[in-house]
């Protein structure tokens, strides 16, 4: 289906474009089973950063309230990517990994099942 | 002046619509009114459009004059004698100014609307009833800022709404749901906003906001609220009137309006989540649950309508029934979300005490008591011994309805609901079935959705690169108008103004 409209075109870009966001790219991560965090989150980051300093540098400290977080190991974690499965190099970049604008990255942590084993 | 024959309600109501029309010789009527056919709906006879009212224009100034003096009156009253101090709890304020942030906004875009819906129909009968309801509109958002601007002088938060309309990310949510209805057509406009909206789901924005008003001794809102009601009630019939009216007067318009339903009842339902948890959370003194709410206001009222409906060919709408699976949690869902995120709001946020908790378990059962309540006492906990939980990292929102992600999947209260939707090569992600389907409707339209965190990251949020930049953006004072209830200036002030209340001679002037 498609947008009814007055006049020649409805031609209108979308708003939160690749090129706007200076060589970063704008993607959402879900820890999956600690609701903690109510939503997935947000993120900026620069293509050429390792995937591990990601995991390492912006989400363990966003998770630093969670009791599970101290023995969270993200190597041991379950991923998918746009909720396919998918492996993670840790050493590679976010691009090399696949990682594009608007990718939505989940993952699990077995054996931690969030707070009193009740995925909040 | 020979005074004339007095004439009756129809007649009346005959000159003063029809009466007052013509047909252009100029233009064709076509180039003068191109907005009402472009979305496909015909119309054979203007001339059955009703008004069940007849209300005419001199008629209508009479009536809203009358209204307004007895409504200033009581503000009057109710400043002059420091109403502000007989509400049940300043708590209590937070749906105050969420009303105020959030919806009074939506009057003033209902006053827009209207006033375009009008302009746009050939026919005077629709024409007149859109030009009353955009004035009443108007008044709505005067008299409810009016009667909200006494709380202004003692209590935070209250400051910022025209700036944070157009900033905040909590204030999207119901500002992109009625600009989402103003940028349609004007039928589908009237049939978001007076069917969908003031018809079918109604009584669950007025009936807790205006009766938890009255229920928590807010003379003021209460007072505007009953000044509102005949309006609404005005406002009701046409959204009935305008659904009818399309249905009957071609079968082709049925699909497009069918369709129009299946999208404004979801994005209603998920407007009114903040309503709802409103009632179960800001409301120091509650009326009824959410879940009861639904029950009797749209489980039992509101398919009783579409039953009523089926003889034009319309069903009930897609998805009208996850509501029902979402019911026993969705406020508690979005009040832990607002309490994580309440560093930037311009309202309180505060864990509920035992009694409340416990009226929860009672109206919520095992659910609750299995999921919610741990979560909360844990919270408490937590800002007990100084660690109150906030999140700093900006969330996921959905590309059509804008609220943040936090909803479960309909049949799994511990897996977040994630939908991805694609368009022009980009992909976009959904809180549900429902905006998702919304979404694939009219992709070209939501990809202009501006959604706050994408804004922030982009750098058009003032600059602001994390949390609490963004709410020194929105003007707010971090602890005085945002953050945890317990401890704040409002808490503290309205324990000092009780102690004085009560110690006050009986006798004293």
């Amino acid at each position: 289906m498609s947008v009814k409209y007055l006049g020649e075109a409805y031609e209108y870009p979308s708003a939160n474009r690749l090129e706007q966001y200076g060589g970063d790219i704008n993607v959402y991560v879900r820890w999956e089973r600690h609701l903690m965090f109510a939503c997935p989150a947000a993120y900026r980051v620069p293509v050429a950063m390792s995937f591990g300093d990601f995991v390492e540098q912006l989400l363990r400290p966003d998770y630093a309230a969670h009791p599970d977080t101290a023995k969270l190991e993200f190597a041991r974690c379950v991923w998918q990517l746009d909720k396919a499965p998918w492996q993670p190099v840790f050493s590679k970049s976010i691009a090399d990994n696949g990682i594009g604008h608007m990718s939505y990255l989940s993952f699990s942590s077995p054996g931690l099942d969030g707070l009193h084993g009740k995925g909040y | 002046m020979a005074k004339g024959r007095k004439l009756g309600l129809k007649e009346r109501y005959a000159l003063m619509t029809r009466g007052l029309d013509w047909e252009t010789s100029y233009q064709p009527m076509d180039e003068v009114f191109p907005y009402d056919r472009y979305e496909g709906i015909k119309i054979k006879d203007w001339d059955g459009w009703a008004d069940p009212f007849r209300l005419t224009m001199d008629a209508y100034w009479k009536y809203q004059a009358e209204k307004e003096r007895k409504l200033y009156a009581i503000l009057d009253a109710f400043q002059q004698n420091n109403g502000q101090l007989n509400i049940s709890d300043a708590r209590y304020l937070s749906a105050v100014k969420l009303w105020l942030q959030g919806i009074t906004p939506l009057e003033y875009a209902a006053h827009r609307g209207f006033a375009h819906a009008g302009r746009a129909f050939r026919g005077a009968g629709a024409r007149i009833a859109c030009q009353m309801q955009s004035i009443d509109e108007l008044r709505h958002a005067q008299t409810q800022l009016h009667a909200f601007s006494h709380y202004n002088q003692y209590f935070h938060g209250f400051h910022g709404f025209a700036h944070m309309r157009d900033r905040a990310w909590y204030l999207s949510i119901p500002k992109s749901f009625f600009e989402d209805a103003m940028t349609a057509g004007p039928f589908e406009f009237v049939t978001s906003i007076s069917f969908a909206f003031e018809y079918v789901l109604t009584n669950l924005l007025f009936m807790p906001f205006v009766s938890g008003a009255a229920y928590n001794g807010d003379m003021a809102t209460t007072t505007f609220g009953f000044s509102a009601q005949s309006d609404e009630s005005r406002h009701m019939t046409l959204g009935l009137e305008v659904v009818k009216f399309m249905l009957q007067q071609h079968e082709d318009n049925v699909p497009i309006v069918q369709a129009w339903l299946d999208k404004w009842f979801w994005r209603g339902y998920r407007l009114l989540g903040l309503v709802g948890t409103m009632m179960d959370y800001m409301l120091p003194k509650k009326v009824m649950s959410w879940q009861e709410a639904w029950g009797i206001y749209w489980e039992e009222n509101g398919i009783a309508l579409f039953h009523d409906l089926a003889r034009y060919g319309i069903r009930l709408p897609k998805h009208h029934d996850v509501p029902a699976k979402e019911k026993h949690r969705l406020t508690h869902e979005m009040w832990l979300t607002l309490y994580q995120y309440g560093n930037a709001l311009s309202l309180h946020t505060w864990i509920p005490d035992d009694d409340e908790l416990d009226w929860m378990s009672d109206k919520y059962g095992a659910s609750f008591d299995e999921l919610y309540r741990p979560r909360l006492i844990y919270l408490r906990e937590r800002e007990q011994r100084g660690e109150r939980y906030f999140n700093n990292r900006l969330p996921m929102v959905c590309q059509v309805c804008q609220i943040p992600m936090f909803y479960t999947e309909p049949d799994d209260p511990l897996t977040q609901c994630v939908r991805i939707v694609e368009a022009g090569g980009t992909k976009h992600h959904c809180c549900s079935d429902g905006c998702a389907d919304i979404f694939r409707h009219e992709p070209e339209k939501y990809v202009q959705a501006l959604l706050p965190p994408q804004q922030i990251y982009r750098g058009e949020a003032g600059g602001a690169r994390d949390i609490w930049e963004y709410a020194a953006w929105l003007h707010l004072e971090k602890d005085v108008d945002t953050g945890e209830y317990r401890g704040s200036p409002d808490q503290q002030n309205w324990a000092r103004w009780q102690q004085a209340h009560r110690t006050k001679p009986a006798d004293a002037a």
